[in-house]
Formats: C-alpha cells, sequence, structure tokens
C-alpha cells in the first residue's frame, strides 16, 4: 500500500454503543422473551432487542446475558414442566399436550435465537460454548424430558399397545410418537440422542415382553400358529414403519424375529415344515421359509425338510432275503427314484435364497436331496447298491425299441444315476452293475445303445475311472458285431441252419473266473465244432497275436425242435445243448454213455440231465428205468403254452457245493486284488510326481484320491506297498523308514 | 408472506427501498423480515445508520443478491468499490448486519 498519501477515515461518532445499563438492557430482553412466550410479538421491535444485544456483546457482557438467558429460560420450563407432570391424564392426552409443549418450545427458542444471532456469532463461537438455540434445547432436555421421562416413556408404550392391541393403525397416535420420537432424536446428552439411550432400549423389552406374552403356541395347530405370527408380524412391520426411523425399524424387526419366530415357531417348525411337505406345499413352506432370513433358522427348516424325506425314505420298505430278492430290488429302487423325484419337484419350486450349505451343488434343492439319500444309503450300505444295480437291470431288460416306454425308462435311468452317485459303497454297484450288464449283454436282453447311454451318463456323475471296465465290455460288444460279419463275409460256404453269434471279450473286463476247465475237455457235435474252428481259424487270421478261448459256460444254445404237440424253440446252456443233440443220432442214453461222447464230468452231466428230466416247464427228456441201468430219452410228448423254452442251469450239486464255498472265497479274493492293483497304480502314480513322500502323507492323498471307489483300509495300503516293494517301484529310505523313494 | 419491498429507515429518517429477497441476505434482517415482529411488515428502523451508509449497504446486498447466484469463477462480476473513508463505519454495519 502507498503511505505517503494520508487517507482520511471517518470515524464513526459513537459505535453504537449506547449508554443504557445492563439492567435496562435485560429488562429490554425480559419483556421481549416474555411476549414471544405469550405469542405476542406484533408490537416489539425486533431490532431494538437485537441492537440490544448487539450492545450487551459490545459491551463485553456476553457471558453475563449468556448465563442469565440461560436461567431465564429454566425458569419458563420449570414452570410449564409443572403442568405437563402434574397432569395426571390418560397417555393419549400427556402425549398430546407433550407435542404441544415441544412444538411451541421449539417456536420459541427459535424466535430467542434469532434474537441472539449476535451473540452467537462474537460471544457464543469464539468461547465454545452451545448458541443459543442448542442451549435452550439441551434446557430442554435437561429440565423437561429427564425430569418426566419415566411419565413420557410409560405413556408412549402404553399407547403403543393399545394400538398393537386394536390391531389396526391409527395415524392420529402415529404422527404423535413420530414427533415425540423426533423430538427424542434432537435432543442428545454428550453422545448419543436421548432417543437411543434412554427410549430405544426400554422399547425393544417391552415390544418382546408384549410379543412373548401375546400368543401361546400350544394352544393352536401349527398352521394357525402361522398364520398369527405371520399377522403380527406383519403389523408391527407396518406399524413400526409408520413412526421409526430404518435404524430402529431393523432393530425391532431382529427382536420380534427372536421372539416371534425363534421363542415361538421354533418349537412348531418341525411340525410345520412336515405339514407343507406332506401337503406338497410349495407356497406354504416357502412362507415358513421366507419368514425370516436369519440364516440359524432356515438351516433348521432346511434340517426338517431332510429328516422328512430321509422318514418317508427310511418307510419304504427294504427287504433283505434271498427269496425275491430281485423282485424286492426293483420296488425298493423304484420307490426310491419316485421319492427323489417328487421331492426334486417339490423343492425345485422353492426359493432358498443364499444360504451356504455343506453341498456346493448350484442346485439348492438337489444339495438337500443328495444329503438325505447319501445319509440313507449309507445306513444300508452295500444292499443298497446291490438293488439300484439290479433296478437298472430291470429297466435295461424292459427297454425296448419303442419310443413311448423308451421315454420314461430313459427318465427312470436318469434319475437312478443321480442317486447311484450318492452310493456309498459304489464299489459294489460296479461289481454287481458289471455282472448283470455281462448277462444281459450276452444274452441279449438289452438294447445296446441305451446300454452305452447309461454308461455315458453314470460317467458323468461318477467319473471315466469308474466307468472304464463298463466301457470295455460295450465296446467288446460291438466289436464282436463286426467280427462276426466279417467271419460271414469270409465264409464261402455258409452254413445255413445254424446261426452263430460269438462274442469276443476282453477277458480283464468281464467279471468272470478264468475259463471253466470243463472247456478245454469237452466235445461238442461236430456241426458246433467246425464253425468254431471255422471263426478261430477266421480270428487268428485277423489278429495274429491274439489268444482265442471259447467260455462255453457264459453262452447258449437254441435249438429248434419238433415235438409230438408242435414246434419249440428252447433254449440251453452250451452244455446241455450239446447233451440234447446226442439225440439226434442216438434213441436211448446212460448218463455213463453221455459222459463218453461228450467229456462233460459224470455228476455234472447228471444235473443236467435230471434239469431237462424233471423240472415240469422243459420237460424233454424222460426216463426210464430198464433192469438197474437209467436210460434218457427225448420226451416226443413234451408240450407248453410259449413256443420259446427255456432250460434252466441248475448247477450239478457235486460240483457246486465244491465250487460254491471256492467262489465265495475266490470272489472276496479277487475283489481285494482288483483293490490292490488299482490302489497300487494310484501309488505309483503319486510317488511319481512327488518322488519322496511319507507312509503317512502318501496314504492320504491316496485315500483322497480314491475314495469315490473305496476306502483305503491299512491293511490293505500296506499290501499295496508290499507288492510295489517287492516289484521295486518305490524303495523305503534308508535313513528313516517312514518314506519311500520313487525308483524310476 | 407478501412480496413488496422492504424499506429500511436511516438515521436522517431517510428511507430506502430494497427488494425482500435482496434484504434476506443479511440473516439480522432476514430474521427480522420473517418474524412475527414489528418489523415483518416490511419497515425496519436502522436508526444508527448514517443516511450514506445505509445506501451503501442496500447497494452491497443488491450487488451481492444479484451476483450471489453466479458461479464465482466468471469474470464478468465487477469489482464492489468501497470508499476508503467509508470503510469503518461500513464495517461496524456489516458486523451488525452479519453480511
Amino acid at each position: 500500500m502507498i503511505t505517503n498519501k494520508k487517507i482520511k477515515i471517518d470515524v464513526p461518532e459513537k459505535l453504537g454503543l449506547s449508554e443504557k445499563s445492563f439492567e435496562q438492557s435485560w429488562e429490554i430482553i425480559k419483556h421481549a422473551i416474555d411476549h414471544i412466550y405469550g405469542d405476542d410479538t406484533a408490537e416489539l421491535s425486533f431490532e431494538q432487542v437485537y441492537r440490544t444485544v448487539y450492545t450487551i456483546v459490545l459491551n463485553r457482557k456476553g457471558l453475563v446475558l449468556y448465563n442469565k438467558l440461560k436461567t431465564y429460560i429454566i425458569q419458563k420450563l420449570s414452570l410449564l414442566r409443572e403442568t405437563i407432570c402434574k397432569n395426571s391424564a390418560r397417555d393419549y392426552e400427556m402425549l398430546e399436550t407433550m407435542v404441544r409443549l415441544w412444538e411451541t418450545q421449539c417456536n420459541c427458542f427459535k424466535i430467542i435465537g434469532d434474537l441472539m444471532m449476535y451473540m452467537d456469532k462474537v460471544y457464543c463461537k469464539p468461547n465454545r460454548c452451545l448458541e443459543v438455540y442448542d442451549m435452550c434445547l439441551d434446557l430442554f432436555r435437561v429440565e423437561i424430558l429427564h425430569k418426566c421421562s419415566s411419565f413420557l416413556i410409560s405413556a408412549l408404550i402404553s399407547d403403543i399397545e393399545e394400538i398393537r392391541n386394536l390391531g389396526s393403525l391409527d395415524s392420529k397416535h402415529t404422527n404423535l410418537w413420530k414427533v415425540i420420537i423426533g423430538m427424542m432424536e434432537t435432543l442428545h446428552g454428550n453422545r448419543d440422542s436421548f432417543f437411543l439411550t434412554d427410549f430405544e432400549p426400554v422399547l425393544i423389552s417391552a415390544t418382546e415382553e408384549y410379543y412373548d406374552k401375546i400368543i401361546d403356541i400350544k394352544l393352536l395347530t401349527p398352521i394357525d400358529s402361522l398364520e398369527k405370527i405371520k399377522q403380527l408380524k406383519q403389523f408391527e412391520d407396518v406399524l413400526d414403519s409408520s413412526f421409526l426411523n430404518a435404524d430402529s425399524h431393523s432393530k425391532l424387526k431382529t427382536v420380534l424375529e427372536n421372539v416371534l419366530i425363534w421363542g415361538k415357531l421354533s418349537d412348531i417348525i418341525e411340525d410345520l415344515t412336515y405339514e407343507a411337505m406332506e401337503l406338497l406345499d410349495e407356497k406354504l413352506l416357502q412362507e415358513i421359509y421366507d419368514l425370516s432370513s436369519e440364516e440359524k433358522y432356515r438351516f433348521a427348516i432346511i434340517e426338517a425338510i431332510k429328516s422328512y424325506i430321509s422318514k418317508s425314505a427310511i418307510k419304504i420298505p427294504l427287504k433283505d432275503g434271498s427269496r425275491k430278492k430281485g423282485q424286492n430290488a426293483i420296488t425298493w429302487s423304484s420307490e426310491v427314484v419316485n421319492l427323489f423325484r417328487k421331492q426334486h419337484l417339490f423343492l425345485k419350486s422353492i426359493n432358498f435364497g443364499s444360504i451356504q450349505l455343506n453341498n456346493l451343488a448350484a442346485d439348492k434343492s438337489i444339495a438337500i436331496l443328495e444329503d438325505v439319500f447319501s445319509m440313507y444309503f449309507s445306513k444300508e450300505e452295500s444292499l443298497s447298491s446291490e438293488y439300484f444295480s439290479t433296478y437298472v437291470d430291470y429297466c435295461m431288460k424292459r427297454a425296448k425299441d419303442n419310443d413311448v416306454e423308451m421315454v420314461t425308462i430313459k427318465q427312470d435311468l436318469l434319475d437312478s444315476t443321480r442317486l447311484i452317485k450318492l452310493l456309498s459303497k459304489k464299489d459294489t454297484f460296479e461289481k454287481t452293475y458289471r455282472k448283470q450288464l455281462s448277462r444281459r449283454l450276452l444274452q441279449q436282453r438289452s438294447v445296446v445303445e441305451i446300454e452305452k447311454w447309461t454308461v455315458q451318463m453314470i460317467k458323468k456323475v461318477l467319473g471315466a475311472f469308474f466307468t472304464s471296465k463298463l466301457e470295455i465290455m460295450l465296446r467288446d460288444v460291438s466289436l464282436s458285431s463286426e467280427i462276426l460279419q466279417g467271419f460271414k463275409d469270409s465264409m464261402t460256404n455258409s452254413i445255413e441252419y445254424l446261426s452263430f453269434v460269438p462274442q469276443v471279450l476282453t477277458r480283464i473286463s468281464w467279471p468272470f473266473q478264468s475259463s471253466n476247465p470243463i472247456d478245454e475237455i469237452v466235445s461238442l457235435p461236430p456241426r458246433m465244432s467246425q464253425v468254431l474252428a471255422g471263426f478261430e481259424g477266421y480270428y487268428s487270421s485277423r489278429y495274429k497275436e491274439r489268444v482265442l478261448k471259447w467260455a462255453h459256460h457264459l453262452s447258449v444254445i437254441e435249438i429248434g425242435c419238433q415235438f409230438n404237440t408242435g414246434y419249440y424253440e428252447i433254449s440251453f446252456s452250451v452244455y446241455a445243448g450239446a447233451i440234447f443233440l446226442l439225440f439226434e443220432d442216438y434213441e436211448e442214453l446212460t448218463l455213463k454213455e453221455i459222459y463218453e461222447l461228450t467229456h462233460i464230468p459224470e455228476e455234472y452231466v447228471k444235473s443236467l440231465v435230471i434239469s431237462m428230466s424233471t423240472v415240469p416247464r422243459c420237460k424233454i427228456l424222460k426216463k426210464s428205468s430198464n433192469s438197474g441201468s437209467t436210460k434218457f430219452s427225448v420226451n416226443y410228448f413234451f408240450s407248453s403254452s410259449n413256443r420259446k423254452v427255456k432250460v434252466p442251469v441248475i448247477a450239478g450239486p457235486v460240483l457246486s457245493h465244491k465250487s460254491e464255498n471256492l467262489a465265495n472265497h475266490n470272489l472276496v479274493d479277487t475283489y481285494e486284488n482288483e483293490i490292490i492293483m488299482v490302489l497300487s497304480a494310484t501309488i505309483v502314480r503319486v510317488m511319481k510326481t512327488e518322488g519322496r513322500l511319507s507312509h503317512q502323507r502318501l496314504l492320504e492323498i491316496v485315500t483322497k484320491q480314491t475314495l469315490p471307489l473305496f476306502d483305503v483300509t491299512p491293511s490293505i495300503f500296506k499290501r499295496g506297498i508290499q507288492l510295489l516293494l517287492e516289484k521295486e517301484y518305490i524303495q523305503r529310505d534308508a535313513d528313516d523308514t517312514s518314506y519311500y523313494h520313487y525308483l524310476s | 408472506m407478501s412480496q413488496d419491498p422492504i424499506t429500511l429507515v436511516s438515521k436522517d429518517d431517510k428511507e430506502y427501498e430494497i427488494s425482500r429477497s435482496a434484504a434476506m441476505v443479511s440473516p439480522t434482517l432476514k430474521a427480522m423480515i420473517e418474524g412475527s415482529f414489528r418489523e415483518s411488515k416490511g419497515r425496519i428502523e436502522l436508526k444508527q445508520f448514517d443516511s450514506h451508509i445505509l445506501k451503501k449497504v442496500v447497494e452491497y446486498l443488491n450487488y451481492n443478491f444479484q451476483y450471489s447466484s453466479i458461479n464465482e469463477d466468471d469474470d464478468d462480476i465487477p469489482e464492489f468499490e468501497i470508499p476508503t473513508d467509508m470503510s469503518l463505519e461500513l464495517l461496524l454495519a456489516a458486523d451488525y448486519l452479519n453480511i
């Protein structure tokens, strides 16, 4: 700034300071306040009062004025307080008075605050004390609210309860509550508003108590209680939203859920869920489910759903007995499938929201069902696996190339595969399935296309490892028919009257024991052996390095035969067929003669002949005892209602007894051997990648990897390890014997 | 509330008219106008201020009202000129009127 030029500044004559004493000035202010309280300010000069305050503050009397004002307001308020607290009127009227008081006081405070604006600016802010308006509100809190709080709160709560009892909203009441709660929220002490510190806790506990008392679940049926609770909850929700802020509203909601749903409904939640499930009422179930978003609650419902389904599953009779086993299996499995299907259809329509279940399936209904059924199956263990396989067998045999039925059968199979995934003893399933599949394939009892499709489905749920053998079996069958075609084409002198269907099977994939010793020695009728030899020749010319072995005991022979009563097609096991064909050349034969002609062991011949001569359905041979020796001949008077006759294979008494024990033992053995093979393959795989592992760690990894197939027992694991040590795939660590090395 | 202009009265009884909205720029005047006091009728006596001061005050209120809504970065806002000799008195008036 340029200073050498003198600037003249006018000095105001009197800096607005008046000579009036403080007392005089206060009188003016007091007078004004009185008028404000009397709502009579029309003649009052704002400017005058304002100027007075201005002067006082300028004269550094702000503190005095502030305190003076405070005392005066307190005086005013305590006078007013009397009118409220004295008033023993009804709750609603009390609330009304309170609201009126609050509203007028706010107005007065506002006007006083305006008058004191200059003091706010010049005195209050620099001295860090409440501005006049806030100071007045604080006084109101201390003088009125705190001193009347018990009256006010009890009046408010009892008024709220009255409305709850009436069960209908009254905007007059709710608006009143809103104002009062607004007041409580405005006024706050050091930290939180009066509403938060004093009223809300009371309101919450009162609400809790109220709803705890209002309904006695024991007197109502589950459905009625649900209705009632829903009604109460809805009403309270609307009521709360009409006068509370969102925060408290949600707090009350939680309380309500606790009281009504946990306190009351949880006792009957199981019954309710059962009822909904029983009626297949998805709306009801959804309603129950949506009642609370509490995870605990939802889990309770899901548990109830599970227990309901597993109860219905247990109700399905599962008969274990050798008699009618197939029938039992079919009824049981189809009922289980039906239950699964029904519940899936039902639960699919329920929206379970976002709840974290143990089972991570995307579809919650599937997750629930999977849990239930796998638990159920684990109780039944291998029986369920066996039965399921039998069920699939049954479906397969039913399936013909008929489109209409095919769709339902496919659906049956699809649902079955879903359940198969849950079986606890999948290895048993696989074993049984393989056995039955082989039977179906060899006897051509099913449609190969569907077999393939089903195996694909199983592969999808259980993995390729599980179905590899099944796939090889199917491939063998397809391949066989190709080979047959090639064979037929190569045959120049075709044998028309003998239709021959060879099945070339990969030995390890099929669930059979090594070939029957009889097959090596049996001599078949020349016509048959001629064909076989031809095929052998063809096959070995095509696949030089492969060995073909006949497994007659797996084969079936079908012979058309003219009896006196008509023409019948009779299917035999190969041995029985060979015996029967002998009678083309011989009228009568003794057992011994048959043995000599066929080389089938005599005991076995006996049982075969007995089955052909005694079983009523297929009594195609007749027995005649002549001078001590028993002879057999064709029973030309054989008759049957069906054109096709099947000769049952009765295992010979002596042979079977011996072999049964043997076979049983063998079965366990082979099964264990199979496990060990898979196990050692897994161990080698793991070791190859890891190089060096401790026994414990290896066991863990291998157990995890083979879990879908079987449980690894320590003894089997040890046997697997032993095998690999012997074959020098792995080696024990020289220093620490609990470690293994992979030997490349 | 009427939309009549407000009359400000100075020490020497000179009257200045100002639009209601411009007067509202001063919180003090605003409280007077909006309250239920005598001033709410539209006549406010500010007897402590000389007429030339009050005139300048009115000028400022109008100036402030006119440009307050415009973006501050705008170059179009002219400087409000305060004669140096009036500065102290104007300062007092501004303090009083809270502007």
